[in-house]
């Protein structure tokens, strides 16, 4: 019997171990994580504190780091290789689970982590190209003399700090999901650069508008979806002449150009609804529904004729999708003949925009279209051959290898062209449902080029000539580059490179078996837009259309609404001396110029009477709209849904077709559509026997939109302002409940400057002054520790919400003494 | 109580040396595989030192490592409002292994002592 009893207690003491120290699923082990000892309790503030020395292994000579209030590090160096080495230490010191999991998020090993419920989103990035593609950037980036060693010397920094840690100072995420973190190589760097150029140069609705292509006849297409912008308010303004003699561009190999390929599943049908209007400029375009997600970036500079200081003044406020740890790694990093302070992704050395002692530079999203698709004639069912030319092609394999945590290694074969991989077969469904199957991609993100060359480059520029050098380096993603220097120059840049194609090429699906359709070359670097000192003394760009119809490449037409360019534009219009606070104001502008086009329109066509008591409070306090898209407004809660409503009633019946759901076209049309063409036949929906007139439309629009808020939040109050009926949370990277912000009451929309949404929004917001030295000031959606118990972890949350700012303190050098520097740690050789 | 003294010591000054959370297990197990008398006691002891010494360090960690950050987020990851429920689930944890070790500790030292007499 006590044989017995202890058997059955020495098999439970071993069955409280086991389960205790292992992971179940996604059940991290409970005895590690709970250890007072070793497990989160150990991931307090106490991580906040850095040592006055510290030893680290690979540095040449002390480096001093100096640090500030919100704990950013002032690195300074007495040469490059120790300055980046440290950049890589202090970094993984602050971030290093973050840039473990973007890498793994970008090589497709999400599996490893999660099991196979992420199988198929590893599959789509490793189809698309992201590993080959790192594969072929690390070469180009090693082998280059001075981003090379810069990224071993990072990567050595990172690897320092790895070396240091045990399970008791592992950054709570990998206790949490149960793993540990791996060597950072150079291949690290080279994905997230990936990732980078994958979140803003990796888009495009050729799927879908060769699908709409096909459904309508040519005379609808250009009436939806043309060409040109209706509203020119390009980045380069209007009327600057190009002296350069441009390259000849190729035509079409078929007349009337490419057409959709042929093929069963596109078909063709016209809905006989040309209408003969006169074409709508605008360009093409698709509006997602409501609350769609939209990345994009403001910039903007003022020369100092404009301004109350007589200098310069540059601003930047980037828009992606807002997580915990912040999107940016803020430092500043000094060495001989280098002094810069900006931010960067963390996981890359040096810094991606920001200032020097000499000029300041800051980002936006180009939109460019530079990823283009090619139907694939297979020779046969084994796909190890395509026409190309009327002769066959041999297709390249590569087998990806995706462990699966809990599961069998998957091995994944995609099928290479020489335009790129064929990411999905046809009959597979594809991850992401703007990658047609069957199709070849080329994309300039998987081109060989060296942006790391660039960035580092572009940190000792001095003025604009070496500015514009860094940056012919840099290929994608395309980004519209802002500049400004001590001197008074300012500049704008539409840069990246572009494929040399004709009119319209590459917005629908190719054919990939002739050569004529191939992409021509590269529009030469010194024929891409740009402006320097233009005589209205201030340049911006907000992801709109780049130039007016003079410019002679065609560059794409996936541009955003003007609505945040216009309105910066008018805003820098009416400024004629311009003060630091009139910049930040800018930055923080929720005028919604959108709805103060059409709202009027929309009013005017509503007979008040026919609304029903509760209806007509709300179209009294919309019709009093101020258009200020504030968190504490209802109205444009009641706007936004009255303008989804109107899509749907507009559209939906013309766009749902039995080839799919195609793309409303751009907002640009329909507000040509609402404002002019009062009779146009799109009003009529085509599924109802009796005819639908303007009026009939925005006024079920309205009411639609008025019993859709009263069904998500209640009856009319306050629980339909922006800020309780959406505001913004701020997702943890992983998305673990908790790691995140909680609801932020936050106003603003994509289509306002200040574009805050849900999720997405200015992730950080920099304004530079160029005066001697320079100084700067501005907020990061978030804050500089990537550890959720630190104080740091979200410091900066409560200004960005409230739209205040904090100067940047620009040292001269490490014994520099200033307020707000909090402590100094000197970095030694090991010996 | 001194057992249980001696157990808590031991717990603390090896997890201080050897950061690891399965001492409040072997602790227990291997003191009452020596001294083990009464299987019921022997449970108590490691259960009542274990749980101590965890109750105690995460209360410390809580004022003094500044865990007031970590614990509320990390009580919402697992699905729970408040982060008195991870220090009841770090103690629970605590209580039954080395609870459990205690016992089998104890049980081993009876059985082996019966059978040898």
């Amino acid at each position: 019997m006590k044989i017995l009893r202890a058997v059955l207690l020495l098999v439970a003491c071993v069955g409280v171990f086991y389960g205790a120290n292992n992971s179940f699923g996604l059940v991290p082990p409970l005895g590690k994580l709970l250890d007072p000892f070793a497990g989160f309790w150990q991931n307090g503030r106490a991580q906040d504190k850095v040592p006055e020395v510290l030893t680290i292994s690979g540095l040449q000579h002390e480096v001093n780091v100096v640090w500030d209030d919100r704990q950013i590090p002032h690195i300074f160096a007495d040469n490059s290789m120790d300055l980046y080495l440290a950049q890589g230490y202090l970094t993984a010191r602050a971030r290093l689970w973050q840039m473990d999991f973007t890498k793994r998020v970008t090589a497709g090993r999400l599996s490893e982590l999660f099991g196979s419920c992420m199988i198929d989103s590893d599959r789509f990035y490793r189809r698309i190209g992201m590993v080959s593609g790192a594969e072929v950037a690390l070469k180009v980036m090693m082998d280059d003399p001075e981003s090379g060693p810069a990224v071993n010397a990072y990567c050595k920094g990172v690897n320092a700090f790895i070396n240091e840690l045990d399970y008791k100072n592992l950054p709570v995420e990998y206790k949490i999901l149960g793993y540990e973190p791996e060597e950072y190589t150079p291949m690290d760097v080279a994905l997230l650069l990936k990732s980078f150029q994958y979140q803003l140069a990796f888009h495009g609705n050729d799927a879908s508008l060769t699908r709409t292509k096909a459904v309508f006849g040519p005379g609808t297409m250009d009436l939806l979806y043309p060409l040109l912008p209706a509203i020119s308010e390009p980045v380069i303004p209007e009327g600057e002449t190009w002296d350069f003699e441009p390259i000849e561009v190729a035509q079409p190999p078929l007349p009337g150009g490419p057409g959709p390929p042929p093929g069963p599943s596109l078909g063709v049908r016209d809905n006989n609804r040309d209408t003969g209007e006169p074409m709508l400029s605008s360009p093409r375009r698709s509006d997602r529904p409501m609350e769609a997600p939209a990345i994009g970036s403001n910039n903007w500079v003022v020369s100092g004729s404009r301004t109350q200081s007589g200098v310069p003044l540059l601003a930047n406020d980037p828009h992606l999708s807002l997580t915990l740890p912040s999107v940016w790694y803020e430092c500043q990093l000094s060495a001989p003949g280098l002094n810069v302070y900006g931010v960067i992704p963390p996981g890359a050395p040096g810094i991606i925009f920001g200032f020097n002692e000499k000029i300041a530079w800051g980002i936006t999203n180009a939109q460019t279209d530079v990823l283009d698709w090619y139907e694939i004639k297979f020779t046969d069912s084994t796909n190890s051959a395509y026409y190309y030319d009327g002769q066959p092609r041999p297709t390249r394999l590569r087998v990806e290898e995706i462990h699966v945590k809990g599961g069998e290694t998957v091995y994944d074969s995609v099928i290479y062209t020489h335009y790129g991989p064929v990411c999905y077969l046809k009959g597979e469904a594809p991850f992401d449902d703007d990658v047609p199957p069957g199709c070849a991609m080329r994309w300039t993100g998987l081109e060989p080029s060296n942006e790391m060359r660039a960035i580092l480059s572009l940190n000792y520029a001095a003025d604009y000539d070496e500015f514009r050098a860094s940056l012919s380096e840099l290929s994608c993603p395309q980004l519209n580059f802002v500049y400004a220097d001590l001197e008074g120059d300012i500049g704008i840049v539409h840069n990246g490179r572009f494929p040399l194609r004709w009119l319209d090429q590459g917005s629908t699906i190719m054919d990939g078996s002739l050569s004529g359709y191939e992409w021509q070359g590269w529009i030469p670097n010194a024929h891409i837009p740009d402006i320097r000192n233009p005589v209205r003394g201030y340049l911006s760009s907000a992801n709109q259309h780049p130039t007016d119809s003079d410019y002679p490449y065609w560059l794409g037409w996936n541009w955003m609404s003007v609505d945040r360019a216009s309105r910066i534009n008018e805003r820098l219009e009416e400024l004629t001396a311009a003060t630091l606070d009139d910049m930040m104001d800018l930055q923080n502008d929720v005028h919604n110029y959108h709805a103060r086009h059409v709202l009027p329109t929309m009013l005017s066509v509503i007979d008040r009477d026919i609304l029903s008591e509760s209806e007509r409070v709300a179209f009294d306090e919309i019709s009093a709209w101020d258009y200020e898209h504030s968190a504490d407004a209802i109205p444009p809660r009641l706007f936004t849904y009255w303008w989804w409503w109107l899509n749907h009633e507009l559209w939906d019946d013309d766009m749902d077709t039995p080839q799919g759901s195609l793309a409303w076209p751009s907002r640009d049309v329909t507000e040509q559509i609402l404002l002019s063409a009062v009779l146009s036949p799109f009003w009529d929906n085509i599924n109802t026997e009796e005819p639908e007139s303007r009026s009939d439309i925005v006024i079920e629009a309205f009411i639609s939109a008025f019993d859709q808020l009263t069904s998500d939040f209640g009856p009319y109050g306050t629980a339909w302002t922006v800020s309780e009926s959406r505001g913004t949370t701020i997702r943890h990277l992983a998305r673990v409940p908790g790691f995140g912000s909680g609801k932020l009451a936050t106003g603003g929309t994509k289509t306002t400057v200040n574009a805050t949404q849900a999720h997405y929004g200015p992730t950080w917001r920099m304004i530079v002054s160029l005066e001697r030295p320079i100084r700067a000031w501005g907020v990061i959606a978030g804050g500089q520790s990537g550890h959720p118990g630190s104080q740091f972890y979200d410091i900066d949350l409560k200004d960005w919400v409230n739209g205040s700012y904090r100067e940047f303190l620009f040292l001269q050098s490490a014994h520099d003494d200033r307020d707000r520097l909090i402590s100094r740690t000197r970095l030694e050789p090991q010996s | 109580m001194i057992a249980l003294g001696i157990c808590l010591a031991l717990m603390l000054g090896l997890s201080l040396m050897m950061a690891a959370w399965w001492w409040i297990m072997v602790v227990p197990f291997v003191y009452f595989l020596w001294k083990g008398r009464e299987v019921g006691i022997s449970a108590g002891v490691g259960a009542g030192s274990a749980g101590i010494l965890w109750l105690g360090s995460c209360l410390w960690m809580w004022i003094m490592g500044g865990a007031d950050l970590i614990a509320p987020r990390v009580a919402q990851a697992v699905g729970a409002d408040s982060p008195v429920f991870l220090v009841v689930l770090t103690v629970a944890l605590a209580t039954v292994a080395g609870g459990v070790a205690g016992a089998a500790g104890a049980s081993v030292r009876i059985a082996v002592a019966d059978r040898s007499s």
